[in-house]
């Protein structure tokens, strides 16, 4: 099934829940310095998710199946410069 | 069309006369406003040999279709002229509300030219038009000169103005806004000092419709409360509304971002500490200071009760920190601030004065400057009080260091001689901001062919998306591997679609800071179309800013550029830092990566815009 990630139309499987998506989302980060420094000082990515305009808290992820057309949107925690 | 009035006021200084004129529909479809319609204003008026301090020159403050939307990020506003620093076209941007006003009062921008006989500022209530005698004012600081206008005209009117430095002409003089926001790149405050105008004063009691208002109503309330959410839905130290920019230190360090001892070093572990997110808010007391209808609240008020730097008012944002402390060495919260609101009193940018302040530090360092030549102050490295003082004598211009520091390190240097031309970290006359080209490289590129206002990290600001993620997936930028921060694959298209993004951004005119909190090309789309009533796509979008990129391109050739220019980057860069994330990085193969940047924008071998180019983008017709 369809979904739009950042922009960029994706397929993901059908079940799929924002909890899913956002441990794979965040697995591409896991090399890029300004996450891993924050993971490091706080214990958490610091990565914001938004689902159909809305943000969502990290307790709901894994509330919300991922339907057909969603759009989910990763903000980094970076303001500035 | 709806969304601007299709109206310029034009102040004459030299013949003291003030008149409204029309502009056409088809200047708006090709150019937007704001530093569109300043680089239109300035190919229209202002013939090859105009230079910076002619009379002839124009300074365009300009709004664009978004000024007056109740829409976060909708209160910026854009200058342009002829730059005393790079002495090209150059544009700045500000924010506040000063742009929503002069959109209130009726028109689009206002266009100043000539020269005043004395002082005078300019009073623009709605289509009361009046010059007044400003001799008094001359020789205050610009916020005081805010304060006096204010206080004879009336406190709801929105003031421009400048302090010493403006009036004496530093090349990279800055124009304040509301004592909070600055046209900080560029030297445009210096255009208005050899105006000899002081300020203007603006109000406005009219509402420029839009094309759709119900549709305009609803994309502010989605994108209003999406980017709050996004704010409120973080940790307290992670929160825009919190620190602002002042967490990009933080987030720097890690990726060798950060410019330290004049880019000579990778890490500042002192400054790191001291120069945070919460030594901000805990020594500077930094309190949400809003621009008009932001949500976002990344301006502080900030406050030093007591001591020698005791200070009340701007909190420095993140290039302050970077220039005045890192790259000074400085790690003293309050002296940096303290530092960085002296310079926003005279008017200083403190960008090229930390470029320049950290050039004195090194040639001190190497025995080119004496303690004699800096009316015996002591230039180590850090000494934070010398700094400060540096700041004062540069602001006034004193005779000696501090008027030859005000003409930028490159015209400083040139002078000075004794190799100090190395450690000028500067490009075409205006110093580089605080993005370290060893940590990606597409900085570089940026800043060799930025076309906007020189080598501007604000007018082509690539460096986000490795800094801090940005993409432009609406326009086939949507995913950058860490380790592609070293390489030049695709930074000739990555590069030119972030000059581009930002002339869309400065045209219409919007925040290009709502875009860490979520905001989107699409969202911009939407708002223009909804205010103006034009039907663009997304090519549409990305081909406005094309045209607007060749024509600066064309001014940038008019007043005097040529292709050495881009080739004539700072050594500095290509020596390696041993240590930190970009240790034994330089980048190499930047020569080959302008001419491919050449290549994909559709100019010829030597920089310049094809005849087939202009053609594309319909310049050939726009501008006959």
């Amino acid at each position: 099934m369809r979904v739009v990630v950042n922009g960029k139309e994706q397929d993901v499987e059908p079940g799929t829940r924002l909890s899913d998506l956002v441990v794979k989302l965040e697995g591409t980060l896991q090399d890029e310095p300004m996450i891993s420094s924050l993971k490091r000082r706080t214990g958490e990515s610091q990565l914001t998710f938004i689902h159909n305009d809305r943000v969502v808290a990290s307790a709901d992820y894994d509330a919300i199946e991922i339907q057909e057309d969603d759009q989910v949107m990763m903000i980094h925690p970076f303001f500035g410069g | 069309m709806n969304g601007v009035w299709n109206k310029v006021l034009r102040i004459d200084l030299s013949g003291g006369s003030c008149h409204v004129e029309q502009v056409s529909d088809d200047v708006y479809e090709s150019f937007l406003g704001g530093a569109g319609l300043a680089a239109w204003v300035l190919w229209k008026e202002c013939p090859a040999g105009t230079t910076a301090f002619s009379p002839e020159n124009r300074l365009t403050l300009a709004a664009g279709p978004l000024q007056g939307l109740k829409q976060t990020g909708a209160a910026k506003w854009s200058a342009g002229a002829i730059s005393p620093s790079i002495n090209m076209n150059a544009d700045s941007a500000a924010t506040a509300a000063f742009g929503i006003e002069m959109k209130q009062a009726g028109y689009d921008a206002i266009i100043v030219q000539g020269k005043a006989d004395r002082p005078v500022y300019a009073v623009v209530d709605d289509d009361r038009v009046e010059l007044r005698e400003a001799s008094r004012l001359w020789g205050t600081n610009a916020y005081d000169a805010h304060d006096a206008i204010q206080e004879a005209e009336g406190d709801k009117f929105e003031i421009a103005s400048i302090g010493q430095a403006g009036e004496r002409l530093v090349r990279y003089a800055n124009i304040q806004t509301a004592k909070k926001s600055f046209l900080g790149r560029c030297g445009l405050g210096a255009v208005m000092g050899s105006k000899l105008f002081k300020g203007v004063a603006v109000r406005g009691s009219q509402r420029c419709p839009g094309h759709d208002e119900g549709e305009l109503g609803k994309i502010n309330k989605a994108i209003n409360q999406r980017l709050a959410d996004v704010d409120a839905s973080k940790p307290e130290e992670f929160r825009i509304s919190w620190l602002g920019t002042a967490m990009a230190t933080a987030l720097f360090a890690p990726q060798g971002n950060l410019p330290i001892k004049n880019y000579q070093e990778a890490t500042f572990p002192s400054g790191e500490e001291k120069l945070g997110g919460r030594s901000y808010v805990d020594q500077l007391h930094a309190k949400p200071w809003p621009c008009r209808y932001c949500v976002i609240r990344c301006h502080n008020h900030c406050e030093v009760e007591e001591g020698p730097y005791a200070y009340n008012g701007k909190g420095p944002e993140y290039e302050s920190f970077a220039m005045m402390g890192f790259n000074c060495l400085i790690d003293d919260m309050k002296a940096v601030a303290y530092a960085g609101e002296l310079a926003n009193m005279y008017s200083l940018d403190t960008i090229s004065l930390g470029g320049v302040l950290a050039w004195a530090m090194e040639s001190y360092e190497k025995g080119v400057l004496t303690k004699e030549d800096a009316y015996g102050l002591d230039l180590t490295w850090g000494n934070a009080d010398a700094m400060i003082e540096m700041v004062k004598h540069i602001g006034q211009r004193t005779d000696g260091l501090g008027h030859l520091l005000g003409e930028g390190c490159k015209i400083a240097s040139e002078k000075t001689g004794r190799g100090s031309q190395a450690w000028a970290v500067q490009m075409k006359g205006q110093e580089i901001a605080a993005h370290n080209w060893r940590s990606q490289y597409i900085s570089a590129l940026n800043y060799c062919t930025g076309v906007a206002s020189g080598p501007n990290h604000e007018r082509g600001n690539s460096q986000h998306m490795w800094v801090a993620h940005v993409m432009l997936p609406e326009w086939g930028l949507d995913h950058a591997e860490n380790e592609e921060r070293w390489s030049w694959e695709h930074t000739a298209e990555r590069n030119a679609k972030f000059h581009d993004y930002c002339n869309v951004i400065n045209s219409a005119v919007h925040c290009k800071f709502m875009v860490f909190a979520g905001y989107t090309l699409t969202d911009l789309l939407n708002t223009v179309n909804a205010s103006t009533g034009f039907d663009w796509s997304q090519e549409d979008l990305l081909r406005c800013g094309d045209r607007i990129t060749n024509l600066q391109k064309l001014l940038n050739m008019r007043y005097g550029w040529n292709k050495a220019d881009d080739f004539r980057y700072p050594k500095r860069f290509m020596e390696p830092v041993a240590e930190g994330p970009a240790a034994g990085k330089t980048p190499v193969g930047l020569d080959d990566a302008i001419m491919q940047y050449y290549q994909y924008r559709g100019w010829d071998e030597n920089g310049e815009p094809t005849d087939a180019k202009l053609k594309d983008v319909g310049l050939d017709t726009i501008l006959t």
